[in-house]
Formats: C-alpha cells, sequence, structure tokens
C-alpha cells in the first residue's frame, strides 16, 4: 500500500507549499507534509484507525530526498508499535512476530502493506495534533522553528 | 410483367387420383382462352381452391381437419399434392402444395430456373413479394361471384384496396412507417425527453451556464486591469517614496543599507531552511524521546539475540525432509508443528533487511544539529524582522522631518500589496487549469470548469432540440408523403372510374349502369344496386381496367363468370372478357354453354377441356371442342 | 423502373404545394421515387427530413 496525505493536509500547508518551488521559499514535495505528519503521529504513539486521507496516492516509495529516511521509519514504526502493544522486553517472540509482521524485503519501502498502511494511519494522527498545536502556517521558516519548539516544550501530546 | 398460368397436376386429391392440365399451345405458349368444363360435384371448387392457396401461400394455415379433406373419400393415401405451373416474364416457376393427410399438414416447395431443384417453401419473383402474399390480392384474378359482390358493396372497400395494392400505394404507407421508426430511434438516443418543456429546460441551463462564463470571464478581465492598476499604483508610490527618501541623502543611504541587509538575511534563511529540513529527516534529532525509542529497540534486539539467524527457508526445508538434524523422525504431526512455527521466522531476505535496519540504528549517533539550526534560523527571522521594521520606521523619521506623506504612502503600499495578492489568488482560481488533486476549483469559481459546463449544457440542449426539431420536421414529412398518395390514389381513381365506365357502355347497354366514383366501394351514379349480372360486369370492367393500366398483366381465372346473367348480357360478357385480360381460364358449367360458351366457338383462339367421370369413379381430363360441345351435367344427358 | 403517371404528377403536384426550398422538393420527389422503387435508406429519409424548414416554436400546455 503507498503513501497517502491526510485529508486536511493539503489545506493546512497550502500557503508554504508550491511544487514548482520558484523562490526556494517553499515545501516542494506532498511527501514533506507527510512526513511532518507521521512523526508527530509515531512521537505521540497513537494511530487513528479510521483515517481520512487522500483518494489518490503520493507515491508508492519514498523519494529520493528521504531515501536515507527508510531504515530509520522503518525502526521508528517498530519501535513505536513494540511500545504501543506492550511488549514486554524479554519477550523475543513476539518481538520477531511483529517484525514479520511489518517487514518485507519485496516492499520498496521495506515495509509490509500492513506497515505502509499502518505508517498512513498514524500520519493521519499527526495530523490532528498539529491542527491542534500549530497555527496556520504562512512562513516555511516560521512553521519549522515552531514545529521542532512544540517538540521540544511538549505540545505535541495527545492529552487535551 | 407478365404472368401467365400454364397448368396444374393433382394427386390423391379427392376424386382426382391423377390428373394434368395443360393449358399450353403446341409452341409452349398459353392458349389465351381456356374454357373448362366442370361440374360442381367435380372439384371445381376444391380447384380454385387450390389454386389460390398455392398464389397466396396461406395454406400453412390450414387446420388438421381442412388439409385432411382433400383426401379420397375412403381412401388410405398418406399424402397427395396440387402442382400449379406459372410464369413469370418468362421463367417458369412450378409450386406444389403438399397435403400430408397423416400429420394434417400442408407445405410448399417451389422449383424454377432460379433454384437448382426445389427450395421449400412458396417462392415467388421479388417484384411480387408483398402483393401477391395478400389473399385479398389474389381473389381479385381468381375470380368469383363474392369477390364481384363486394366491389360494389357499401359496407366494403375492395374496390379502393385493389387499387392500392396493385399500384403499391401501401408502400408509400410503409414510407410513412419508416419515418416513425426513425424518430423514435432519435428519441431514444437523446436521454432525457424531448418534449417542448424539457427543451425549453435545458435551454434555460444552457443559458444560466452560459451567464456564469461570461462573467468569470468579465471577472477575469476586471482583476487583471485592476492588478495593471494597482501594480503602477505601486510602483508610483515606491517611486513617490524613494523620491522623498533620496531628498535626505543621509536618510536613503540608511535605506539602501537596510534593503541590502534584508536581502542577505532572506538569502541566509534560505539556506539555513535547506539546512534544517535535511537534518529534520533524521526523526532521532527531532526529539529526544524517539532517540530514546530507537536505541532501546536496538539494545533489545541485541540482548535477545535477535533477529534469530536461522531464516524461515531453514524450517521449510526441513519440514520436507523425513528427518530431524537431531536424528528423529519427522512425521505428519512433527511436519505440521514444524511449518506452523516456520512462519514466526523471518524469511531470509527479510532477515537483511531486519538487520540492516538494526545496524543503523545502532550506528547513528544523535546530534544537535537541528535545535543549532533552529536557532540560527530564529535569530535570522528576528533579524530580518527587526531590518524589517527599521525599514518602516524610516518612514517615520521622514514624517518626523516634515515629510509627512511618507508615512501615508508607506501605509498606501501595505495596503496595496496585501490587495495584490488578494487579487492574484483570486485571478489563480479563476484561471488555473484544473487537475484531478485541486478540489478548490469548480465550475462558478473556475472559467475552464465554467466553459466546460456550458459546454456539456450546450450539448444536451442541442441533442434534445435536435431531436425535437427533428420530430417536427418528420410530422411535416409524414404529411407531404399522405399527400402524395391521397393525389395518386385520388388520379388513379378518376382514371379507374372513367375507364371502367367506357367498358359498361360497350358491356351493358339496356341500362345505364354508370359510376359515379370510387368511395371505398365503386358507387354507381343514381342507382342504388345493381342485378347480379349487372354487378358481375362492372366487376369485370373494373378489374380489367385494374390490371391493364398496372405493371402487372395477371391472367384472369374466373368460376361461371355468366351464370346468373340473362342472354343478353352474358354475350356481352363472352365478347369482353377475352378483350379484357391477356390469358383467361374460364371454369363453366354445362348451363353456361349458352348465350356465354357459345360466343367463344367463333374465336380460333381458345383451348376447351372437360373434367368429368362416372360416380365413384376417379375423372379424367379430354381436350377437345367436341366432347366439351356434348357435355351435359348429370340430370340431363348422362355422357 | 418507370413509376407510372398518376404517382409521378402527385409528386410533382405535391411538391409545388410545399412551402419549402427548391432543393428540398427535388430531393423528396427523388425519394419518393427510389422508396417505390425499392430502394429504401434510413440516411437518406433523415437527410431529406432535416431539409424541411423550421416549424414555428409553439407552446406546450
Amino acid at each position: 500500500m503507498p503513501f497517502f496525505l491526510p485529508r486536511k493536509c493539503k489545506k493546512f500547508f497550502a500557503d508554504i507549499f508550491d511544487s514548482k518551488n520558484r523562490d526556494g521559499t517553499k515545501l516542494k514535495l506532498y511527501f514533506d507534509e507527510y512526513y511532518y505528519c507521521l512523526i508527530v503521529g509515531l512521537a505521540v504513539g497513537k494511530y487513528d484507525e479510521d483515517a481520512e486521507l487522500e483518494k489518490s496516492e503520493i507515491t508508492d516509495s519514498y523519494p529520493e530526498e528521504y531515501a536515507e529516511s527508510r531504515d530509520y521509519i522503518a525502526g521508528l514504526l517498530l519501535a513505536t508499535e513494540r511500545q504501543r502493544r506492550g511488549i514486554p522486553e524479554g519477550d523475543g517472540s513476539a518481538l520477531e512476530q511483529l517484525m514479520t509482521e511489518y517487514v518485507d524485503a519485496t516492499s520498496k519501502t521495506h515495509l509490509s502493506a500492513a506497515g505502509e498502511r499502518r505508517l498512513n494511519q498514524y500520519a493521519a494522527w499527526g495530523m490532528e495534533i498539529i491542527l491542534d498545536a500549530m497555527v496556520h502556517p504562512v512562513r516555511l521558516e516560521e512553521f519549522l522553528v515552531d514545529y521542532l519548539d512544540a517538540f521540544q516544550t511538549g505540545r505535541f501530546t495527545d492529552e487535551k | 410483367m407478365r404472368i401467365r398460368i400454364l397448368g396444374w397436376e393433382y394427386e390423391n386429391i379427392r376424386r382426382m387420383n391423377k390428373l394434368r392440365v395443360d393449358l399450353r399451345q403446341k409452341d409452349g405458349s398459353v392458349y389465351p382462352n381456356t374454357l373448362l368444363m366442370m361440374s360442381n360435384g367435380a372439384g371445381k371448387t376444391t380447384t380454385l381452391h387450390l389454386i389460390r392457396a398455392v398464389l397466396s401461400g396461406n395454406a400453412v394455415y390450414w387446420k388438421e381437419r381442412e388439409v385432411r379433406s382433400f383426401r379420397p373419400v375412403g381412401s388410405d393415401v398418406t399424402d397427395g399434392y396440387f402442382l400449379l405451373r406459372m410464369e413469370f416474364d418468362g421463367e417458369i416457376y412450378c409450386h406444389i402444395l403438399h397435403l400430408d393427410y397423416e400429420d394434417g399438414r400442408a407445405w410448399y416447395e417451389t422449383s424454377s430456373a432460379a433454384f437448382n431443384g426445389y427450395e421449400e417453401g412458396r417462392q415467388v419473383p421479388y417484384q411480387l413479394r408483398g402483393i401477391i402474399d395478400d389473399d385479398g390480392f389474389v381473389n381479385r384474378f381468381v375470380f368469383d361471384g363474392e369477390q364481384a359482390k363486394k366491389t360494389l358493396n357499401s359496407g366494403s372497400t375492395e374496390a379502393e384496396n385493389a387499387i392500392v395494392y396493385l399500384y403499391q400505394l401501401n408502400k408509400l404507407d410503409e414510407l410513412c412507417g419508416e419515418i416513425d421508426r426513425l424518430v423514435r430511434e432519435k428519441q431514444e438516443q437523446s436521454s432525457g425527453g424531448t418534449t417542448m418543456r424539457s427543451v425549453k429546460v435545458y435551454k434555460g441551463k444552457m443559458e444560466r451556464r452560459e451567464q456564469v462564463y461570461k462573467k468569470l470571464v468579465w471577472e477575469k478581465d476586471d482583476l487583471q486591469q485592476e492588478l495593471k492598476k494597482m501594480s503602477d499604483a505601486l510602483g508610483q508610490y515606491e517611486k513617490k517614496y524613494q523620491d522623498i527618501v533620496s531628498m535626505d541623502r543621509k536618510l536613503q543611504e540608511e535605506q539602501e543599507r537596510l534593503q541590502r541587509e534584508k536581502k542577505e538575511k532572506q538569502g541566509e534563511i534560505r539556506r539555513t531552511t535547506a539546512e534544517l529540513m535535511a537534518a529534520m529527516k533524521k526523526p532521532y534529532n527531532l526529539q529526544l524521546n524517539l532517540h530514546t525509542r530507537l536505541k532501546g529497540l536496538v539494545e533489545n534486539l541485541q540482548t535477545l539475540k535477535l533477529p534469530k539467524t536461522t531464516a524461515r527457508e531453514f524450517f521449510n526445508e526441513l519440514a520436507a525432509s523425513k528427518e530431524c538434524i537431531c536424528g528423529r523422525c519427522i512425521g505428519e504431526k512433527e511436519r505440521k508443528r514444524i511449518l506452523e512455527k516456520a512462519e514466526e521466522y523471518l524469511g531470509e531476505d527479510s532477515l537483511v533487511v531486519v538487520n540492516a535496519i538494526k545496524n543503523a540504528l545502532r550506528e547513528y549517533e544523535r546530534d544537535d544539529t537541528c535545535i543549532t539550526l533552529k536557532e540560527q534560523l530564529k535569530k535570522l527571522i528576528s533579524d530580518t524582522d527587526e531590518l524589517e521594521a527599521g525599514l518602516n520606521r524610516l518612514a517615520i523619521r521622514l514624517a518626523e522631518k516634515g515629510y509627512e506623506d511618507a508615512l501615508k504612502i508607506q501605509n498606501e503600499m501595505k495596503d496595496l500589496e496585501k490587495k495584490i495578492s488578494e487579487s492574484k489568488k483570486h485571478l489563480t482560481q479563476l484561471t488555473e487549469k484544473p487537475t484531478i488533486n485541486n478540489t478548490a476549483l469548480n465550475a462558478d469559481n473556475n472559467i475552464h470548469l465554467a466553459y466546460r459546463e456550458w459546454q456539456d449544457a450546450r450539448d444536451s440542449y442541442l441533442k434534445a432540440n435536435g431531436t425535437y426539431q427533428f420530430t417536427k420536421k418528420a410530422e411535416k414529412m409524414t404529411e407531404y408523403v399522405k399527400r402524395v398518395r391521397k393525389n395518386t390514389l385520388d388520379r388513379l381513381k378518376e382514371y379507374m372510374v372513367r375507364e371502367t365506365n367506357r367498358k359498361l357502355v360497350a358491356l351493358i347497354d339496356s341500362d345505364q349502369i354508370v359510376i359515379r366514383k370510387i368511395d371505398g366501394y365503386l358507387v354507381l351514379d343514381g342507382k342504388d344496386g345493381a342485378s347480379e349480372g349487372q354487378t358481375l360486369a362492372v366487376a369485370y370492367a373494373y378489374i380489367g381496367t385494374l390490371f391493364e393500366h398496372s405493371r402487372f398483366e395477371f391472367p384472369f381465372i374466373v368460376d361461371s363468370p355468366a351464370a346468373p346473367m340473362d342472354l343478353s348480357v352474358r354475350r356481352e360478357v363472352a365478347e369482353v372478357l377475352p378483350k379484357l385480360f391477356g390469358q383467361t381460364v374460364i371454369f363453366v358449367t354445362s348451363g353456361e354453354k349458352k348465350g356465354f360458351a357459345e360466343i367463344f366457338f367463333k374465336r380460333d383462339d381458345v383451348q376447351y377441356l372437360t373434367i368429368k367421370g362416372r360416380k365413384n369413379e376417379p375423372l379424367e381430363l379430354y381436350c377437345g371442342r367436341e366432347v366439351f360441345e356434348a357435355y351435359q351435367e348429370a340430370g340431363k344427358e348422362e355422357k | 423502373m418507370k413509376l407510372y403517371q398518376e404517382l409521378k404528377d402527385a409528386i410533382a403536384d405535391a411538391a409545388d404545394e410545399m412551402e419549402e426550398s427548391a432543393e428540398f422538393r427535388k430531393l423528396f420527389s427523388k425519394l419518393v421515387e427510389n422508396y417505390m422503387n425499392g430502394m429504401r435508406s434510413g440516411a437518406e429519409i433523415v437527410n431529406v427530413i432535416e431539409r424541411i424548414a423550421v416549424t414555428e416554436e409553439s407552446d406546450e400546455n
């Protein structure tokens, strides 16, 4: 299953997105938007079972700019799911089972369809948290600063 | 087309066990006149019935009882046939009507030079198809008294129908039917109705959509004009501002410096942003928590010695062998268990992937790049904002120095810039080419989509209206065709009346019988009706005229043509009949010899046939005038 | 095939009476002749119908 953008992304990032990025001051990839949402979702450790996603996929593999992030994202998915499912440290077989569930060597992302689907769900929840914690960005640099601040000060949280 | 009867044959039909009637002369052409003497019980009615059946093809509808009624009485023959030999414009056709007495079924066969051997069914030349198939039509030239009455019967449309079919005016009716069909076809293709009302609805929608489109285009033009004006105004303000600033050299220098620095800062922001975004692609740098989690996973994997070095493939292979590596046997139970457990292990390839992940997680080192860059960016932003503020303050200082306009101009410029940005956004929405992803555009705010909707509405309207128009035109067309039919029929009727009356003058001089008009039937002038003899005479004259004028020269087969007539009329009819038709076949009874058959004796183009036989014996055919003349019905002289 | 005179005259008369273009009248006459001679073409009929002068719009109730 490829990557699908959460439905509210385009509107939120509208003012700092430009697929042509004419003056170098905007986000160029829809995957950038996806990534920022995904990390927030993974960080908080919650995913949206009924994720509202765009009808058409962004891509079915990592863009070149994100090629190096592939293993980290896979690892983060495993680590997050381990934590979320409460797999105890001593339970090797449960952990191994988790890996067989999510890892697929034949996939471009190295993740199985279940894994990719789960990522989309984390991204969707991440979008909701961002909407809660951040204002509508009008300048890219301000967004990045605010985004990192939110992480540091714990604004990205599931508690309301 | 010249149509002739060459003769017929019977086999196993009533009293005709095997009989053959030939109407041809030695040279192959038919006798212009054949008088056939057959008493009533001898099968005259049967013969005529069969001739009609063959010509019209309606025997296929006969019920079992009717078919079996042709079976010779007291016989057990299983079948019989009646063969009719015809000539159409020189081409000979043999039509056979088979009668299957066992099944009670009648069926046809035809042979002609056109087919090799016999073909099933009653085939006629194509020119006659549709004409001769009509029952009523055949009765017009295989004639009897009943038919004659219909021609003059006010309840009947026989006389008129005869014209319609013989002159194929029914084809014009078919044309009207075809027009109807074409209209229906067109209507089916245009969905959504073609009444006047629905056409109006479509038109309304089209006009509305056109309005929307035009409005958007005007909006676009207005916006473009506005934008130009605003840009020009902005340009002018900037110039004015510059003029003010340049009046004070110190301030001008400061402005230039501030602007330079602002530009530099903006460049730095761009660079730093790019760097930061790259660093952020490593999630462990974004938050400590994430880093902890990842390292925790790696540690755990190491502690648990995961992933297990044995791959799923090992177990799958093991399950396939008879013996375990420990030496024990592997039975069905063991095999099942091994395969189950194998699912818990990673495949070889996946092992590689997991190990790659494990390595990546193990090897990375977190750093503060993100935080550092973030702070840098923060500073750059605030620096830029300060420079902006500085530039703004310039305006105030100018105002303080007496250049009041400066502030005002600055504010105007800010306003304008805002308006320009909004207008550009609006213009983009109006003019952007729609893509699948862009869900914000619709037919009410985007010119391309509005245009498309207008065109779609227009197509629907044209289609509906086109169909509507077509329907109206088709109605007119049908009217025209009907007019042609009526005109033609009127003219033909006129001709028929005229010509028939002319013949009647020659036929009946005792009484003045004049046809006034054809109103379905022949309407006689002044008279309420005519005597039986007169009715027949009128009918013959009419039929004669009908066929004479048409493309088809049918033979005339008639049963007891003069029986009810008195002598003088008989004579006239006998004189006239041969003149009316190219070939006549006249069935007579002995009672018609006087006054009728006698007249024919003067001619040299007549064949005389007699079919007779003793009671309970099969009938036989006798040729020649002698037998004919001598023949008398039973009750008088027995022969 | 020759058509009989009455038909030809009737076609000519009907054509004269019509308030249609000369082109239509010619096409109509030809169509009827062809049809009577067994040459039947749906496309030809549609073609001729299309050339009839537009009727006035009238309101349905």
